[in-house]
């Protein structure tokens, strides 16, 4: 039941991401100064923006951008977050404290000191922005990994691999991460929507997406005045980031499930 | 799924229930007398005004201290502290005698206090931004420099109630500079008294001697001034109390909305272009500025070394219509960098928009150069970013794409940076603007004279530009000042180093209740005046 | 035990000195200073004010003197408030943004923590979707659509500023919710796959209640992430907490952390950059401690050392 739904709002996202700017008669950058701020109506869809643009096409190109950034960049977080957070755990001691307190230098400076050191070493565009919400977006998916495996550390099967003399890849990959999934899912699945709106709040430091593009989350962040007098240009794009970050926990949830079954069984 | 639909919908209608009349419409009946509640955007910087910069802490001196002379509602300049003035015949030597006048703190206001603050300023190694404006005193700029030494600077106190200026060259517009905060006085024998690293570090205990004092100041939140008692003019002054509310521009409107402020708008702060989107247009006031806001073209880079790129460029603009559906205050669209309200060059092409004349000078200026479309290296336009200038960004990206077939970038651009690359000429075209401290045409005229001046940054100098303003600043009298000003102008426009787009004005919103608050063409807030009526019955 | 919390705060004291050097290193790498403006000054009132604030200095004087006046405990005055000292700005802002993110912390943890002990009990896994959505919200949109829902159409609380317990309860609420959904979800999914461990079949075959269950067992081990989420929890409250201030116009610290950097004004930077990481690496602290006290197995982890 769940899968289906998942299934249906994955569908209808996919489908409004890359066939929506095909059926649109309008362009996403079409700016139309007489006709902004309009409401839903037949002959747009979800309404204008405040240059006149119409909304269905831009959050078609915006769930694109936005789904597009944030899956990567949560992506590349977990992958870094897992490793570091479970070689830190793994390695004994003194390696754990030195690697936690990397992080904690990291997750001290300012953010924004970061970002803007990435905007200046880097040229503006999507790899600027995927890296700067990298940076620092790793740290949460490394400290709840690390407390993770610690708990693992002192199961009876991790010691009895590491007494039969296993490596620690081996320990890693077949001990370590199958019994990490249902945290690194959760906490991926919750990156994904944090990672969206970190980068609307790189816009407004002035690291983001170039004009005319925009993500979801800046056209929610720029519609925040709006809220009383034009509602749909901010309501709208930001039911659709809570559709597509549903459809990908509702699926992601009937995954975990089989994993689980197939677990249970084995056990 | 459907609940979503249900949230969605529901979500609309509720807040479909706009605010259709005026926020200003609504008040609630049991305000305080002689209360005035403003928004500003950002605290006031200092409360010394010899290290004042921003608009925010110029409009809190103007309330806390008073100079020489005064700039009153009308736009004249009236003797304030000063009661009589005697101007030299050769216009350099002006002779203030100064009438009873108090600080707070009950010490009499005397000569040396002028001459204490300005002689502070234009000591080497004292940190006032602002300085440069001193120069016109005779030594000053050589004091401040180093090079000369601070006795030989043109301002003393021939006895406790009369101060002597003496300026380097005649200055018809140096009253207007003396009414400016960088003039004002600094209560000499409590500043004596006290080291000059904490003189104002407790901005409550300063003595004042303008219109109000400083009764509280709570750092980010709010700011609470009182009538000064021990003011000249004090039975003129009608409010009580004056309180400044710090708050970003979504939250003064929504506090304006529910009457808990009295004002919120240009200077201290700016009404989000959503707000003037949805509202009529009798909500707010606006107020012309003197300012212009114009792009800056970099004339050192390809394909703006070519005056004709640079003109096609700007004749592809359609000003009115940015003016018109985007910044929406009234603001004049303009091809001028002198506002028109100066009378400088009456043309009737205030608008340069011609998008056939726009195509062909840019095929010319293609051909002089020998570039290509694919030979075109990336054209960005900077900016920091803001709503407005984000929206006009946009708007000027895609009317260069539909007139001229040009692809311009807009790379975000932090603020801090934006200002870096564009003082150092890392950049093609950028977002400008100029505000003038006096009402004066050299004043916006003299942003371009020189080309590392600091505040040109086109890279542009034109050596006959140069001479007609040297050749205005000495001539002697307005007529034929005027006329060089205006060639000076004409050749600027023809160059191109900028791309003017429209005057500024002031935008604000304001209570029924409100009255006599005036906001001059050069941003200052003057509350001296203002007071508050009493309404009886609450329009909803 | 002793030991090892004498060595974890002499590491702490290292990160501490890092964080100083790393963060003076990174601002002065970045492009402007605090006296660049829109309003351009004029070539020398410009260099005279660089000059006055030593940054036409090298680094390392700038930095030996900067090292001399905090030793002394004064960390200077800000560069764009020249009459404010910096001590003084953080004094000020420190306490309220102290409160709010206590408030929001312990809001969100008892949310968290409830709403996922009820859901475990009911077993419905509708929280995971409402707790979805709660999450994929900003805390800019929460914010914006509680000020315009309860403050300006309902008029259930004030618009904004701070002071009486009703202007606190809009902006401790949009602080907390996303924080409090996220960490019910992690709850509510380890609880999940701890009542199906089987000690936990055990314990129900002989009968105890659910709630026993849960109370005893499951949840002492389901709590370590939640607690190792604590220390990011604060950081996110923290970031947040710039949001809320701005929307709810309160006078915290959090707005300092991001304009301190876009104007530039470096004491306060560094002594925010200070400050705040004395705030995170304390609660992390905090949270391993309170993680050892609850469960054993991580006990067992940190101290009988892990053979490598």
């Amino acid at each position: 039941m769940k899968a289906v739904v998942g299934l249906i709002l994955l569908a209808i996202c996919f489908f409004l991401v890359c066939f929506g700017n095909l059926i649109s008669p309008y362009s996403y950058d079409a700016i139309d100064l007489m006709a902004r701020n309009e409401p839903p109506s037949w002959q747009h869809l979800f309404g204008t923006d405040d240059l006149g643009r119409d909304l269905f096409t831009r959050v078609a190109q915006g769930l694109r951008l936005s789904l597009f950034i944030g899956c990567v960049a949560a992506a590349i977080d977990c992958l870094i977050g897992v490793v570091w957070g479970a070689s830190a755990a793994l390695l004994g001691n003194r390696i754990d404290t030195l690697m936690m307190s990397c992080i904690d230098i990291l997750a001290a400076i300012p953010y924004s000191i970061l970002t803007i050191v990435l905007l200046v070493v880097m040229d503006p565009g999507i790899i600027s922005v995927i890296a700067a919400l990298v940076v620092s977006g790793w740290i949460t998916m490394a400290r709840l990994m690390r407390s993770h495996v610690l708990t693992l550390v002192s199961k009876e099967y991790v010691i009895s691999a590491r007494l039969v003399g296993a490596g620690f890849f081996r320990v890693l990959f077949r001990h370590v991460l199958p019994n990490s999934v249902e945290i690194i899912t959760t906490t991926l699945l919750l990156t994904i929507p944090q990672a969206i709106f970190l980068e609307s709040f790189l816009s407004f430091l002035g690291l983001g997406v170039p004009p005319p593009f925009a993500s979801l989350g800046r056209m929610v962040q720029e519609s925040l005045s709006a809220l009383p007098y034009f509602p749909w240009r901010l309501l709208i794009p930001a039911a659709w980031i809570s559709i597509a970050m549903l459809a990908f926990n509702l699926i992601g949830e009937q995954w975990y499930e089989k994993l689980e079954c197939r677990n249970d069984s084995l056990t | 799924m459907p609940k979503f639909l249900f949230l969605l919908i529901a979500g609309i209608c509720l807040v479909s229930c706009q605010q259709s009349s005026c926020p200003s419409a609504f008040m609630k009946p049991d305000h305080p007398a002689g209360l005035l509640r403003v928004s500003s955007e950002s605290d006031p910087e200092t409360v010394d005004p010899r290290k004042a910069r921003n608009i925010n802490t110029m409009t809190l001196l103007r309330m806390l201290y008073e100079g020489l002379v005064r700039a009153e509602p009308d736009g004249s300049i009236k003797p304030a502290i000063a009661s009589s003035i005697d101007i030299s015949a050769d216009q350099t030597v002006y002779t203030f005698k100064l009438r009873e006048a108090f600080w707070s703190n009950g010490e009499p206001v005397v000569a040396d206090d002028f001459v204490y603050a300005w002689k502070t300023i234009l000591s080497y190694g004292f940190a006032a931004p602002n300085a440069y404006q001193l120069y016109p005193l005779k030594g000053a700029q050589t004091a401040k420099e180093g090079t000369g030494f601070a006795d030989a600077i043109g301002v003393f106190a021939s006895n406790a109630k009369t101060l002597v200026i003496e300026l380097e060259k005649p200055m018809p517009e140096f009253l207007q500079l003396l009414s400016t905060p960088i003039y004002f006085p600094v209560n000499s024998q409590w500043a004596r008294d006290i080291d000059d690293e904490t003189k104002f570090l407790n901005p409550l205990e300063v003595p004042y001697n303008g219109p109000f004092v400083l009764k509280n100041w709570n750092h980010q939140e709010e700011l609470t001034a009182v009538k000064n008692s021990h003011y000249w003019d004090a039975e003129n002054v009608k409010l009580q109390t004056v309180q400044w509310i710090m708050a970003d521009n979504n939250t003064a409107m929504q506090l304006f909305s529910k009457d808990e402020l009295d004002w919120t708008g240009s200077p201290l702060s700016t009404i989000p272009l959503d707000v003037l989107s949805a509202l009529s247009k009798g909500c707010f006031e606006t107020v012309p500025a003197d300012g212009v806001f114009f792009l800056r073209v970099n004339t050192q880079n390809a394909p703006f070394d070519n005056v004709k790129v640079r003109q096609a460029f700007s004749l592809a603009v359609d000003r009115q219509s940015i003016v018109d559906y985007i910044t929406q205050a009234n603001q004049p669209p303009t091809a001028h960098l002198v506002p028109r309200s100066y009378g400088l060059n009456d043309s009737n092409n205030d608008l340069n928009y011609d998008p056939k004349r726009a195509v062909q000078m840019y095929q010319d200026g293609m051909a002089e150069l020998e570039l290509t479309k694919q030979g075109l290296p990336p054209i960005t336009l900077c900016y920091s970013y803001n709503d407005r200038d984000h929206k006009i960004a946009q708007a000027l990206q895609r009317q260069w794409k539909t007139v001229l077939g040009v692809d311009v970038t807009l790379p975000n651009c932090e603020m801090k940076m934006t200002l870096d690359n564009i003082r150092k000429g890392n950049y093609m075209l950028a977002r400008g603007a100029w505000f003038a401290d006096i009402h004066d045409p050299m004043n916006y005229l003299e942003v371009f004279k020189l080309k590392n001046n600091g505040t040109n940054n086109t890279g542009w100098e034109n050596p006959k530009y140069v001479s007609l303003l040297n050749q205005a600043s000495e001539a002697k009298d307005t007529d034929s000042r005027k006329k060089l000003l205006s060639q000076a102008e004409e050749l600027l426009l023809e160059e191109a180093p900028i791309i003017p787009l429209f005057e500024g004005t002031f935008s604000y919103m304001k209570k029924p209740r409100v009255r006599d608050v005036f906001l001059s063409s050069l941003g200052y807030l003057d509350f001296k005046y203002a007071w508050i009526a009493q309404y009886v019955e609450v329009r909803k | 035990m002793i030991g090892w919390l004498c060595r974890r705060l002499m590491i702490m004291l290292m990160a501490f000195v890092g964080v100083f050097f790393l963060t003076f290193f990174l601002i002065h790498f970045l492009p402007g200073d605090a006296f660049l403006n829109e309003q351009s000054l004029p070539e020398a009132s410009y260099n005279e004010l660089r000059h006055h604030w030593q940054l036409d200095e090298p680094l390392s004087v700038q930095l030996s003197h900067y090292l001399g006046l905090i030793v002394q405990g004064d960390f200077g005055r800000s560069m764009v408030y020249p009459d404010w000292t910096i001590s003084e700005i953080i004094l000020n802002s420190l306490p309220i943004s102290a409160f709010l993110g206590f408030c929001a912390l312990c809001v969100a943890v008892l949310l968290g923590i409830g709403t996922a002990l009820l859901a475990t009990l009911w077993r419905h896994d509708l929280y995971l979707v409402i707790t979805t959505c709660i999450v994929s919200m900003p805390v800019f949109l929460v914010g914006a659509l509680f000020q315009y829902l309860f403050a300006i159409e309902w008029e259930w609380f004030p618009v904004a500023r701070w002071g009486s317990w009703q202007q606190m309860v809009l902006p401790v609420m949009t602080l907390a919710i996303a924080p409090g959904a996220f960490m019910g979800r992690l709850l509510y999914v380890r609880l999940r796959a701890e009542l199906k461990e089987p000690y936990a079949r055990f314990v129900e075959s002989k009968g105890l209640s659910d709630y026993a269950i849960l109370f005893r067992h499951a949840f002492r081990n389901a709590c370590s992430p939640v607690i190792a989420y604590l220390g990011p929890l604060t950081a996110q409250i923290a970031t947040g907490s710039f949001v809320v201030e701005k929307i709810f116009a309160i006078p915290g610290l959090g707005q300092w952390f991001v304009l301190s950097v876009m104007s530039r004004d470096y004491p306060l930077i560094i002594a925010i950059a200070l400050l705040y990481s004395l705030i995170l690496m304390t609660c992390v602290l905090l949270s391993d401690l309170a993680a050892l006290w609850i469960n054993p197995r991580y006990r067992h982890a940190l101290f009988r050392g892990v053979p490598t």
